[in-house]
């Protein structure tokens, strides 16, 4: 039996939101405004549904929605940074704690204060491919670009990544 | 780092409290919307039992979920604002149920207004305790406006069926409700963004306001022009529905003496001695046989007591905004920009007659930031004689009259 929309729709909620969470707060830095920034996605989501609009891929659909949200924001103000924000989400290396835990924290707000200083798009594209596991298909479809020109891409993402991440290191 | 990409996956999620609030947010926005209420009749077909609940129904059915329920869930739903998980249950089936019961086009339009009011009243609320965004604001706007012209549809049914009595009883009462809430909005005291945020709502109320007052005063004048005999009764009507108020309002102030601060008191109690003195002209209009001026001018009184009423009600007090002594102003800048003539005499009373109070109400506003809420509560009720729900601000009761 067909799924009746609306128990649909909150399903992918229940499946994304999460995801979708992180992907705005990598981009905005800020627990706050990715909050609602996952509300002002779904909210967009549904009313391109009420107007009898089809999607295929809810997941990407969500992905583009949200991309376009954050691209929108004028501001890019840092409200809560990172370190606070890990602190709070109390992140740590569950099965080694000590100091495994404090290292991987204070890698992971390196790897972020990396992340903020590059370009918009690379953020972009680091962001669905590492954390929101998304395919160059599908990161193709977000952005409106070809699948072959997301790999190129992500590649020099990672390259200029690492070449903030680890100095020594070469684009 | 491709590690630590998937340790900040596992790790990181929405908080869950705001992910049920967002989920519930969602929820009540699906169940509202036309795709699900009916427009698209097959994916209202396939809906789930879970669904079902939300959905319209029959209201037999309605009436039965709160009996079922004890009244327990429905009770709590009453005080729930927008992002709370029961406040689909207040808009989805309380007030579905409410909408069943009201037959009559003045039932109807009553309840409209009343559901205005309630927007204004939880976006108040949410603004209060700065947790007002964008998009409740929106949507509570939208709300809001919807009420307000469906209100207005069911009173254009009333003066089609001949009851302009009820029609012009109707629109006054939301006119002085949306005065009184209007200054309630800009008594609230957050940070400019809140403030930015609570603005078009403000707006919307102001302008709606202005629009029943010349709604109002349109069937007023259809009263004076082509009621004959009738007139007298409906005056004597409105005299004593104003009488029943300002007695009501008199009652509250004495109550609360001591609880409102020296600016607040004078400036209600200006207020009251304005809605005397319309309720006095009225009765010596009446005296000679002017019905139609009496009629009016008991509205007048009328609103100006239930106005007061409204913000005597609401317990909430003008909190200390330093040197500003923004409050008397605030309010006559509220209240000037009514369309209604009168009242705007009556503001008028109410500016120029409280210049020496405004200053004290600075001075008190300053250092009375934290004053206790009055417990009075005051019906805005008319005639008095409308049953009455109650809902809870806070720590405040605020009393809604459903009845006029």
């Amino acid at each position: 039996m067909k799924q009746p929309i609306e128990k649909k729709f909150l399903a992918a909620y229940d499946a994304h939101a999460d995801a979708i969470f992180r992907h705005c707060m990598i981009r905005v830095y800020s627990k706050d405004k990715a909050e609602d920034l996952v509300q002002e996605t779904f909210v967009r989501v549904w009313r391109y549904l009420e107007k009898g609009e089809e999607v295929e891929n809810i997941r990407a659909f969500l992905y583009k929605v949200a991309n376009n949200l954050i691209i929108d924001q004028s501001r890019k103000k840092k409200e809560e940074r990172l370190e606070e924000m890990i602190e709070a989400q109390r992140i740590k290396e569950p099965s080694h704690p000590g100091h495994k835990a404090i290292e991987a924290q204070t890698l992971l707000g390196q790897v972020f204060e990396s992340m903020e200083g590059l370009p918009e798009e690379q953020k972009q594209l680091l962001t669905m491919r590492f954390v929101d596991d998304l395919d160059p298909k599908e990161i193709a479809e977000v952005m409106g670009i070809t699948a072959n020109n997301v790999s190129v891409k992500i590649n020099r993402a990672v390259a200029a990544l690492k070449a903030r991440f680890e100095p020594g290191t070469t684009r | 780092m491709n590690k630590i990409f998937k340790q900040f996956k596992k790790e990181a999620k929405l908080d869950p409290k705001r992910k049920a609030d967002i989920r519930a947010h969602l929820a009540h926005m699906v169940e509202s919307s036309p795709l699900v209420q009916g427009k698209n009749a097959r994916v209202v077909f396939g809906r789930t039992p879970a669904f079902s609940f939300f959905k319209p129904m029959p209201v037999f059915a309605g009436v039965a979920v709160l009996v079922l329920a004890g009244g327990g869930v429905s009770f709590a739903a009453e005080q729930s604002l927008p992002g709370d998980p029961l406040y689909s249950v207040k808009t989805g089936v309380n007030e579905r149920v409410l909408a069943a019961l009201a037959v009559s086009p003045k039932a109807k339009a009553s309840l409209e207004a009343d559901l205005a009011l309630r927007r204004i009243d939880e976006a108040s609320k949410l603004a209060d305790g700065g947790d007002l965004n964008s998009q409740t604001e929106t949507e509570l706007e939208a709300n809001f406006k919807d009420h307000s012209e469906k209100m207005n549809s069911q009173v254009a049914a009333l003066q089609a069926e001949g009851d302009l009595d009820g029609a012009a009883e109707v629109s006054s009462h939301f006119e002085a409700s949306l005065r009184g809430h209007d200054s309630l909005l800009g008594q609230i005291e957050v940070d400019e963004d809140h403030m930015a945020q609570i603005e078009p709502l403000r707006e919307q109320v102001s302008s709606t306001a202005g629009a029943v007052a010349g709604l109002r005063a349109a069937i007023e004048l259809k009263v004076a022009a082509e009621l004959g005999g009738q007139k007298g009764a409906m005056a004597q009507g409105r005299i004593d529905a104003a009488e029943h108020a300002v007695g009501t309002l008199k009652s509250a102030l004495d109550l609360g003496k001591g609880r409102f601060n020296i600016g607040d008191a004078a400036k209600l109690q200006t207020q009251l001695d304005a809605a005397n003195d319309f309720l006095n002209k009225a009765r010596a209009k009446l005296q000679i046989n002017a019905e139609g001026d009496a009629f009016s001018l008991a509205g007048e009184g009328l609103r100006a007591a239930e106005e007061a009423g409204i913000v005597v009600n609401s317990g909430r007090r003008k909190r200390g905004r330093g040197g500003e002594s923004g409050g008397g102003s605030q309010h006559a800048g509220t209240t000037v920009n009514s369309t209604g003539t009168a009242t705007t005499t009556m503001t008028h009373a109410t500016s120029t007659g409280n210049g020496s109070s405004t200053g004290v109400e600075g001075d008190e506003g300053g250092n009375g930031g934290s004053g206790g809420s009055p417990t009075s509560t005051l019906s805005g009720g008319a005639s008095g004689s409308g049953k009455t729900t109650t809902s809870t601000s806070g720590s405040v009761d605020i009393k809604v009259d459903l009845g006029y």
